[in-house]
């Protein structure tokens, strides 16, 4: 009854806490926040203070004076730096959260089906202690599942592959629960570490990860253009390695594919071990119904299509794929009752 | 993305975006199982998609996806197409997204809450019966229920037989064991009803000299000693109880032997000699020679065998 009460009193959130971005959605006002998880902590004489959480943080990304650090305190889908997280999560709570509420909000986050039960208790623990009234935990797939629309009740495998900025999730989901699920720490950081890296190699020009993402984000692509062309080029600016002068270089689809390659490699054999793992009567299902891609990797040009060649199966790709783990947290939110058993709890 | 607009729900319909992706298809002359072959969507999927038929498609989540595909295949808008295909297949979508869990079926049978209300319900009538029957303050002492009227002649042939008794051992015995029911009045000074027929005798017991001879009946009846009875006088077995009697003629022939039921009674065929009496308790019977109770026979107890049942030899017996 006191549940209910709180429900009524206060604005419950469901939370993605993810590497690269934080979406919260609140219980019948939808997806209100989408900030990337980035805070930058000002020192000052010793005392260290937030500067700036979210989209403002990231653009002090790589660009700080020493007594600034913009941090990002999530890495591999799982907090690396909990007190950071901890400022992140009570942030984004104090923004979204209605001022006329008088009991603080559950919240629902989603946590990585890989991730150890040590990082989800630091998830849980720094959700409370940002202060949250009940906390329970989701994992991804299951979330981004819900988020896409699949029919995750049904006595019929569907197969999401989840591409975050850390982690890929890749899970076969029936009968509303998880059959099989693999995790592997490559995500869209990875891509933009080897867009980075490859053009170091290749033309001894250091860039920051902002622009690798934008890179990445502009004309990456998982396979090189089939026509023989090098497809459409962008500009990149850093330092270059040999005489320290900032510099710019023009590079092609064709070599961010090519730089793409291994990350992008590691995600279809992560695809392919769960399809070797996956019982037979599902795999028949899967046959018929294809993958599902959901995350913001699966908006990398042409990676449903290197995963449909690889494995032969049909790949479509989530509506609003960067949302479809918050949409999901956000409707086991809504249907706390129905979905209860998809939630779980540290304590 | 554009976003769902419900005004728009019914102006298209899914069969107009499927006749269009066919057309597209057929305007680059393709087979539809080289579109099949290269995204490799089943091909009655596919044929679903063009003929609009939603209902047959795997879930919603995945028929958009085909028709991205497809429509970007096919070099078409696949936004616009997935919009208006999304409008027309509304109500579908919303019916087949809930989410359903599979849950355990509940057991059959009483909820708990009624079997523990009926639980207490038959607990409290229990008590309660309990209370009125055990608790009516009658005591079980007091419930020997009265002689039945059945033995009332048993009764009066105890007293008959008691006074010579009492004559013949004048010892004093002021309270002698409690006897059975046609104990005789002498013997209970307590002043105890013996049972509802006799009335109570007014006789003082500390001096058996003085105890007078009992009013009517003996005198009226019989002398101290019975006349004996004559030798073809019939004998006949009374029960007073349940009691296993077996009566056997010479050469071991059996005439009766089975348990005899209180009340009942067995005579002794007339004419027959040499019969012998056994039985397995004394107490519950008792044998008339002549309408006479047989003084041995009166005490009896317990199992007794070899008793002869002639007349004579019963009424020389000597008394228990």
């Amino acid at each position: 009854m006191f549940a209910r009460l709180f429900g009524f009193l206060s604005a419950d959130m469901a939370i993605d806490l993810g590497t690269a971005n934080t979406l919260v959605y609140v219980k019948g006002r939808g997806i209100v926040l989408n900030e990337p998880s980035v805070v930058a902590i000002s020192d000052h004489r010793g005392r260290k203070q937030v500067l700036a959480v979210g989209e403002e943080a990231k653009q002090m990304l790589g660009r700080t004076p020493g007594n600034i650090a913009a941090i990002r305190p999530l890495r591999d889908g799982v907090i690396a730096d909990f007190e950071v997280a901890e400022e992140m999560i009570k942030h984004f709570i104090r923004k979204v959260h209605n001022r006329r509420s008088f009991t603080s909000p559950m919240i629902i986050v989603c946590v990585p089906s890989g991730s150890t039960a040590v990082e989800r208790r630091a998830i849980q623990e720094s959700a409370e202690s940002a202060g949250a009234r009940k906390v329970l935990l989701i994992e991804e797939p299951m979330a981004a599942a819900i988020g896409a629309g699949l029919p995750v009740t049904e006595p019929s495998g569907s197969m999401v592959v989840d591409i975050g900025g850390g982690t890929t999730e890749v899970a076969v989901i029936s009968l509303g629960g998880i059959v099989y699920a693999r995790s592997v720490r490559v995500g869209g950081d990875k891509m933009d570490e080897a867009v980075i890296s490859y053009i170091r190699r290749t033309f001894n020009l250091l860039v920051g990860e902002s622009s690798a993402e934008r890179i990445k984000m502009e004309i990456g692509a998982a396979a090189p253009p089939l026509d023989g062309e090098d497809g459409p080029m962008t500009e990149v600016k850093g330092r270059d390695l040999m005489n320290g002068v900032p510099r710019e270089v023009v590079v092609t689809q064709r070599e961010i594919a090519y730089a793409l390659n291994e990350p992008v490699t590691q995600i279809v054999d992560a695809v392919k071990v769960a399809l070797e793992n996956t019982p037979p009567e599902l795999a028949a299902d899967i046959v018929d119904k294809g993958i599902v891609l959901t995350g913001g990797g699966a908006l990398l040009y042409r990676l449903d299509e290197v995963l449909r060649d690889a494995t032969g199966l049909p790949v479509v790709v989530a509506e609003e794929p960067l949302s479809c783990v918050a949409l999901g947290t956000g409707r086991a939110l809504e249907e706390l009752k129905r979905l209860r058993q998809v939630l779980s709890s540290m304590y | 993305m554009k976003r769902f607009r419900p005004s728009e729900a019914n102006a298209v319909d899914a069969t107009r975006v499927g006749e269009e992706l066919r057309d597209a298809r057929l305007a680059l002359g393709w087979d539809i199982q080289d579109v099949a072959t290269q995204l490799r969507i089943r091909r009655v999927y596919l044929v679903a998609l063009e003929e609009g038929r939603i209902g047959d498609l795997p879930s919603p989540a995945y028929a958009i996806g085909f028709i991205r595909n497809y429509a970007a295949l096919l070099g078409l808008d696949s936004n616009d197409i997935v919009r208006r295909f999304r409008d027309a297949a509304t109500g579908v979508v919303a019916k087949r997204s809930d989410l359903v869990f599979p849950e355990p079926v509940p057991e059959r049978g009483f909820p708990t809450g009624v079997v523990l209300l009926l639980g207490a319900v038959i607990a409290v009538g229990s008590y309660v019966a309990w209370y009125n029957w055990s608790g009516s303050g009658e005591r079980v002492v007091d419930a020997v229920p009265p002689v039945p009227a059945r033995l009332d002649p048993a009764v009066r042939d105890g007293e008959a037989l008691r006074p010579p008794r009492v004559a013949q051992a004048p010892a004093p015995a002021p309270a002698p064991a409690p006897a059975p029911s046609p104990s005789p009045a002498p013997a209970n000074p307590s002043g105890a009803q013996p049972g509802p027929g006799l009335p109570p005798l007014p006789v003082p017991t500390p001096v058996p000299v003085q105890v007078p001879p009992p009013p009517p009946a003996p005198a009226a009846q019989a002398p101290a000693t019975p006349p004996p009875p004559a030798a073809n006088a019939p004998i006949v077995l009374r029960f007073r109880g349940d009691a296993w009697t077996e009566v056997r003629a010479p050469g071991n022939r059996v005439l009766l032997s089975r348990i005899m039921r209180a009340g009942e009674s067995w005579e002794v065929p007339a004419g027959q000699t040499g019969l012998t009496l056994a039985t397995g308790a004394g107490q519950n019977m008792e044998i008339l020679v002549g309408g006479q109770v047989v003084p041995f026979s009166t005490d009896l107890r317990g199992v007794r065998r070899n008793i002869p049942l002639e007349p004579r030899a019963l009424m020389a017996l000597p008394a228990q």
